[in-house]
C-alpha cells in the first residue's frame, strides 16, 4: 500500500485498545443471537439475579442492605431486615447514591496535579512519589507535621494505625463540626454516649435532633412504633422539622436557648420532687450542688429566655415524670447541641442530667447503653505501633486549650489554621471534603493550599480533591471488600461487613488496600503485613462466628443481650455526675448553669437573623448533591430555599420565592426565600448539602448556598467544636 | 474501498478520537492525515473543505499541546473533567430490561449500559479483551471503531451492517453534543469525517445486503 501517494509518509501505529485474550483473536464465529443487539438483550432478561449482603455508604449510618446483581451489573438494593440501624429499610439517599456507580464523572485512575489540571498516573508512580515527599517532610519537620482526616468509615482504625506507625498523633474525624460537644457532655456525666430506647418509651422529647430528616431510619421506625403504642412525641426545635411532622406537639424554641429550657425542666423536677429519688441517692453525685444552682431557673425565668411558656415547661416535666423511667429526652446528634453553640457542652450536660433525674439511664424505654461487639485485635500476630509521644497540636485533651476533646476525633477544622502556621505540612483526606464541610471555606482553602503535600482519596473530584497534589481513586462502595463494622449495635451487639457486589469498573482500589499499600511504600510495612481478609478473620475471632457466616448474612448478632440497670459508670465517681469535680478543676462550671450564645441577632434590626442549618432527608453533607435524582427532588419540591418566618419576611417586603442576599462577617450569597410559619422569627434556616463549588460536580455546581460560607472559624473552649449556629446574618431583598 | 482500506480507515478514525500523541500530531503536521482523507473524499466526490481542520499551522510541539488541551477539555474521562462523553451507553437508556427496578433503569447519561455489556460479550466471543485504558467503557467510541476495523478484516457485510446499525447509531447525537462546545477545527473535521464514513457505509451496506 505504501506505493500510493495518499499513503506516502503515513505512519500511524495501531492503538490496540482491544487485545487478543488467552483464547486468541481471529476465531470469528458470531451467532446471529449474539451479534443482534435486540436478540441479545432479550436473552439477557432471563439471566439469574444474585444477592449479596453489604452496607450502604450514602451517609454515615451504613445501613445494612441486600444488593442484587444481574449480568454483572447492579440490579437493586433493599434494606437488610436484620440490621439494627435501619430495620430493613433504605432511604432516598441510599437509592440516589447508587447513581454514582455508573456516573461518568467518577474518578477512574490515580491523578497527579500538573499545573491547574490533573494527569492520570499509575498506582505505583503515585505511591512512590507520595512516599518520597512524605519521607522528606517527616525528616525535615517531624511526624507531627503529618495528618489524616476522614469521615469515619469501618476501616478508620487502619488509618489511625498508619498515622501512629509514622509517629503522628494527627488522626482526625469530622467530629468537631458535628457531635463533639454532645459526646463530651454525655461522657462527662454518665461516662459514655448512650442510645435511645425509642420503641419502648411512653414519652419522647426531642430537642433539635431530626431523625426523620437527619436521617436515621431505625429511629424513625421506633418512634412510629412507640406512637402506635400510645407514646407522646414532643419536638422542641426552632423549625417545624420532618420529625416535628410526626410529633404530637411542636415547640418553636428560640435558637440557642435549649440549655435554659433544660434548666427550667430540671428546676420543675427538683422543686416538685418528681425525680427518681432512689436513683438520685444511689447512683448520682452532686445533687445538693445541682439544687443550689437550679433554683436560679424557675420556668417563669426560662420563659423569658427561650420563649416557651412556663406552664408548658412545667406540664412537660410533670407528664414525663408521670411515666418515668419510660420517658426520655433524645440523646441528640449534631442538632441542637452537637457542635452548635458556645453553650452546647453545658446543654448536653443538662440533657444527660435531666434524663438521669427521670431515672431512665440504662432502663427500658429510656436512655440505654447499647451492646457493642468487642472486636479482636491484630496483635500479637501483627504488632501495633507505639502510641505517638507528642500530643495533638490542635490542643485536643490539653488543659488550658480544649481539655474535653476526644483524641479519636481531634479538631479537624483546626487543620487549616495549623497549616497556615506551618505546623502541618502534609496530609491525607479520605472520604471527607473539608473545603465544603468546614467553616469559612476561604480560610480552609488557604490552609489546605499551604500544605506541601495534599493527598485526597475519593470517588469523585470534590472541592478538596480539586486542589490536591495527588488524588487516589477509591472503588465505589459496592465494588470493594472492607473492614468489619459494629455500627449496628443495639440491645444486642451486631457485627456487619461491607463486601464486593460488582467488579470494579475502573483502575480504583478499596480504601483499606490503599492504606496498606501506602504503609508499605512509606516503610512501615511491619505494621501492615496483612490483607483485609486476614484482618477481618482476626478481628472476628473472639466473637465466635465465622467470616463465611458473616459474608452470607451481612449482619450477625453476637454476645449477650442487653440488661436493665447499671452498677458502676465509667465516670471518675462511677456514678452519674450531676456535679463534676473534673470540670471544676478544668475551670468549667461543675454544674450546668445558664450561658448566653456567643452571638445573637440584633432584635432592633429587621434584617438581622441567626442562621441555622439542618439536613433534608435526601442529602448528606456534600456527597449527595451531585446525584441527579436527589437534586431533581430538590428542584421538584423547591427545597433549595432559605426558610424565614412569614411575618419577618413581610416586614422586609418579601414574597415567597423572592431572591434574598445573605451576608455575614465572612461571606455572602444569594438564595430564594421560603416564607413559613414553621420557623422561629429570630432565625433563618438553610438546608445543608448544597453550595457545591467543584466544577467537576456538574449536577450540583453553583446551586444553593451552604451555611459554612457564613460561619467564622470558631473553637468552643471545652472541646474546640465549630459552634456552627453562632452566625448572625444580614438578609435583604436581592 | 476494499475491506483492507476500510479497516485502515477505521483505524485512522480510532486514532483521531484517541488522546493525541506525538506520532499522530507529527502526521498531522506533515499533512499526511489530510492527504489520507483527501484521497477518499476525491473518490466519493465530497467537499474537501470538511478536511480543513487537519491542516494545522504552527510547530508540532504547539499543536501537540493545543490538541492535548482540547482533548482534555472535550473528552478526558480519567479526571472526570471532559464535557462530552464518548461512550455509547451515555446516549441511550441504561437498560432495556423491562424488569429492572433501579431508579435510573431507563435513564440516559450513565456508563455500562446494555450496549457496553453487549460489546463485552462480542469481544469475548471474538477472543478479544479490553486494554486497561478503557476499562469500564467497552462501548467507548475508540473501542467501537477499533472493533469495526476488526470486523472489516474478519466479518461479512451483513455482520458489519448489524454492528454499525446497532452500535454506531448514536454518532449523530454525539455530533449535536459536540457542536455545543465549539471544538477545535481538528475535532470538527474528525467528527465530520466519521459521520460521512458511517453514512457512506450504511448506504452501501443497505444496497449490498438487501440487493
Amino acid at each position: 500500500m505504501a506505493e500510493h501517494d495518499y499513503l506516502k509518509g503515513l505512519k500511524i501505529s495501531r492503538r490496540s485498545f482491544l487485545k487478543a485474550s488467552a483464547m486468541g483473536a481471529g476465531a470469528f464465529v458470531l451467532s446471529h443471537e449474539l451479534l443482534d443487539f435486540k436478540s441479545w438483550v432479550h436473552a439477557q432478561t432471563e439471566a439469574p439475579v444474585i444477592t449479596f449482603p453489604t452496607f450502604c455508604n450514602g451517609c454515615g449510618n451504613r445501613c445494612g442492605i441486600i444488593a442484587s446483581v444481574k449480568n454483572g451489573r447492579l440490579w437493586k438494593i433493599e434494606g437488610n431486615p436484620e440490621a439494627n440501624g435501619n430495620l430493613g429499610v433504605v432511604c432516598p439517599k441510599g437509592h440516589g447514591y447508587l447513581h454514582d456507580l455508573y456516573n461518568p464523572q467518577r474518578l477512574k485512575s490515580p491523578l497527579k496535579r500538573a499545573g491547574d489540571k490533573f494527569e492520570p498516573i499509575s498506582w505505583e508512580q503515585a505511591y512512590k512519589e507520595i512516599s518520597e515527599k512524605i519521607n522528606l517532610i517527616l525528616m525535615d519537620k517531624g511526624p507531627q507535621s503529618l495528618f489524616w482526616v476522614n469521615y469515619p468509615q469501618s476501616n478508620h482504625q487502619y488509618a489511625l494505625r498508619l498515622m501512629h506507625a509514622l509517629g503522628s498523633p494527627h488522626y482526625f474525624t469530622h467530629g468537631s463540626t458535628c457531635y463533639t460537644a454532645r459526646n463530651a457532655g454525655w461522657v462527662t456525666t454518665v461516662g459514655q454516649l448512650p442510645s435511645n430506647d425509642l420503641s419502648n418509651a411512653q414519652y419522647i422529647l426531642i430537642i433539635g435532633r431530626n431523625p426523620a430528616g437527619g436521617i436515621n431510619l431505625g429511629q424513625v421506625k421506633c418512634i412510629v412504633e412507640a406512637k402506635g403504642k400510645g407514646a407522646k412525641l414532643v419536638v422542641l426545635d426552632p423549625r417545624h422539622s420532618e420529625t416535628a411532622i410526626l410529633a404530637d406537639e411542636w415547640l418553636p424554641i428560640k435558637p440557642g436557648t435549649d440549655l435554659a429550657f433544660l434548666l427550667g425542666f430540671i428546676n420543675v423536677l427538683v422543686k416538685e420532687e418528681l425525680y427518681d429519688k432512689k436513683i438520685v441517692s444511689e447512683k448520682t453525685v452532686g445533687f445538693k450542688q445541682l439544687v443550689e444552682e437550679i433554683v436560679n431557673y424557675p420556668p417563669e425565668w426560662v420563659e423569658k429566655i427561650c420563649e416557651i411558656p412556663a406552664k408548658t415547661i412545667t406540664r412537660i416535666a410533670r407528664d414525663m415524670a408521670q411515666v418515668k423511667p419510660k420517658a426520655l429526652i433524645h440523646r441528640g446528634y449534631h442538632g441542637a447541641f452537637g457542635a452548635q453553640y458556645l453553650n452546647s457542652f453545658q446543654t448536653a450536660r443538662a440533657l444527660a442530667i435531666a434524663n438521669s433525674l427521670l431515672g431512665n439511664i440504662n432502663r427500658k424505654g429510656g436512655i440505654y447503653f447499647a451492646k457493642s461487639a468487642l472486636l479482636g485485635e491484630l496483635q500479637p500476630k501483627h504488632p501495633a505501633p507505639e502510641f505517638p509521644k507528642m500530643g495533638k497540636l490542635d490542643g485536643t485533651g490539653v488543659p488550658g486549650r480544649y481539655p474535653l476533646g476526644s483524641y479519636g476525633d481531634g479538631i479537624a477544622h483546626a487543620i487549616p489554621e495549623l497549616a497556615l502556621r506551618g505546623e502541618l505540612k502534609a496530609g491525607f483526606v479520605y472520604h471527607n471534603n473539608p473545603l465544603r464541610t468546614n467553616p469559612n471555606p476561604k480560610r480552609v482553602m488557604a490552609g489546605y493550599k499551604k500544605l506541601e503535600l495534599l493527598v485526597v482519596i475519593d470517588t469523585v473530584l470534590s472541592e478538596t480533591a480539586s486542589i490536591a497534589h495527588y488524588v487516589l481513586p477509591e472503588s465505589f462502595y459496592l465494588e470493594r471488600d472492607e473492614a468489619l463494622d459494629t455500627k449496628h449495635s443495639g440491645k444486642r451487639a451486631q457485627v456487619s461487613i461491607q463486601q464486593q457486589v460488582v467488579k470494579p469498573l475502573y483502575n480504583t482500589r478499596p480504601g483499606t488496600q490503599i492504606i496498606i499499600e501506602l504503609a508499605k511504600h512509606l516503610g512501615v510495612e511491619k505494621y501492615f503485613n496483612f490483607n483485609i481478609e486476614e484482618a477481618n478473620q482476626l478481628r472476628l475471632k473472639p466473637l465466635g462466628v465465622t467470616l463465611g457466616d458473616l459474608k452470607a448474612r451481612g449482619v450477625l448478632f453476637v454476645g449477650e443481650n442487653w440488661k436493665e440497670g447499671f452498677d458502676k459508670l465509667e465516670t471518675p465517681s462511677g456514678k452519674v455526675e450531676l456535679y463534676s469535680e473534673t470540670l471544676k478543676k478544668l475551670g468549667f462550671p461543675p454544674v450546668p448553669k445558664w450561658e448566653e450564645p456567643f452571638v445573637s441577632p440584633d432584635p432592633r434590626d429587621p434584617h438581622s437573623f441567626r442562621l441555622l442549618h439542618g439536613k433534608q432527608a435526601i442529602h448528606t453533607h456534600s456527597m449527595t448533591a451531585n446525584q441527579p435524582y436527589l437534586m431533581a427532588i430538590s428542584h421538584r419540591y423547591d427545597m433549595i430555599r432559605l426558610w424565614m418566618n412569614r411575618l419577618r419576611g413581610s416586614q422586609l417586603g418579601l414574597k415567597d420565592g423572592d431572591w434574598v442576599k445573605i451576608k455575614s462577617t465572612v461571606g455572602e450569597g444569594k438564595v430564594r426565600v421560603r416564607l413559613t410559619e414553621g420557623l422561629h422569627p429570630s432565625c433563618v434556616w438553610l438546608p445543608s448539602g448544597y453550595g457545591i463549588f467543584s466544577k467537576h460536580l456538574n449536577t450540583a455546581y453553583d446551586i444553593g448556598l451552604n451555611y459554612n460560607d457564613f460561619l467564622p472559624t470558631y473553637f468552643d473552649p471545652t472541646v474546640g467544636h465549630s459552634m456552627s449556629s453562632e452566625i448572625v446574618v444580614n438578609v435583604t431583598k436581592a | 474501498m476494499t475491506n483492507e482500506e476500510k479497516e485502515r480507515f477505521s483505524e485512522m478514525l480510532t486514532c483521531l478520537f484517541s488522546p493525541p500523541d506525538r506520532e499522530m500530531v507529527e502526521q498531522v503536521h506533515q499533512g499526511n492525515i489530510h492527504a489520507f482523507f483527501q484521497h477518499y473524499f476525491q473518490i466519493w466526490g465530497k467537499d474537501k473543505d470538511i478536511l480543513k481542520g487537519f491542516l494545522i499551522e504552527g510547530g508540532p510541539e504547539i499543536n501537540f499541546r493545543d490538541l492535548e488541551e482540547e482533548y482534555d477539555r472535550l473528552f478526558s474521562s480519567e479526571a472526570g473533567s471532559g464535557k462530552i462523553s464518548l461512550a455509547e451507553s451515555f446516549y441511550k437508556p441504561w437498560t432495556q430490561d423491562p424488569h429492572c427496578p433501579l431508579p435510573f433503569a431507563t435513564e440516559k447519561g450513565l456508563l455500562m449500559g446494555d450496549s457496553a455489556l453487549h460489546l463485552l460479550a462480542l469481544y469475548k466471543q471474538c477472543g478479544l479483551e479490553l486494554g486497561g485504558k478503557y476499562r469500564g467503557m467497552p462501548d467507548h467510541l475508540v473501542m467501537e471503531l477499533e472493533f469495526l476495523s476488526f470486523l472489516y478484516r474478519w466479518a461479512t457485510d451483513k455482520e458489519i451492517k448489524r454492528f454499525i446499525g446497532d452500535h454506531l447509531d448514536w454518532i449523530t447525537l454525539l455530533r449535536e453534543e459536540f457542536r455545543e462546545f465549539h471544538p477545535h477545527p481538528f475535532y470538527r473535521s474528525a467528527m465530520e469525517v466519521l459521520i460521512l464514513f458511517l453514512r457512506q457505509e450504511k448506504e452501501r451496506l443497505e444496497v449490498e445486503c438487501n440487493g
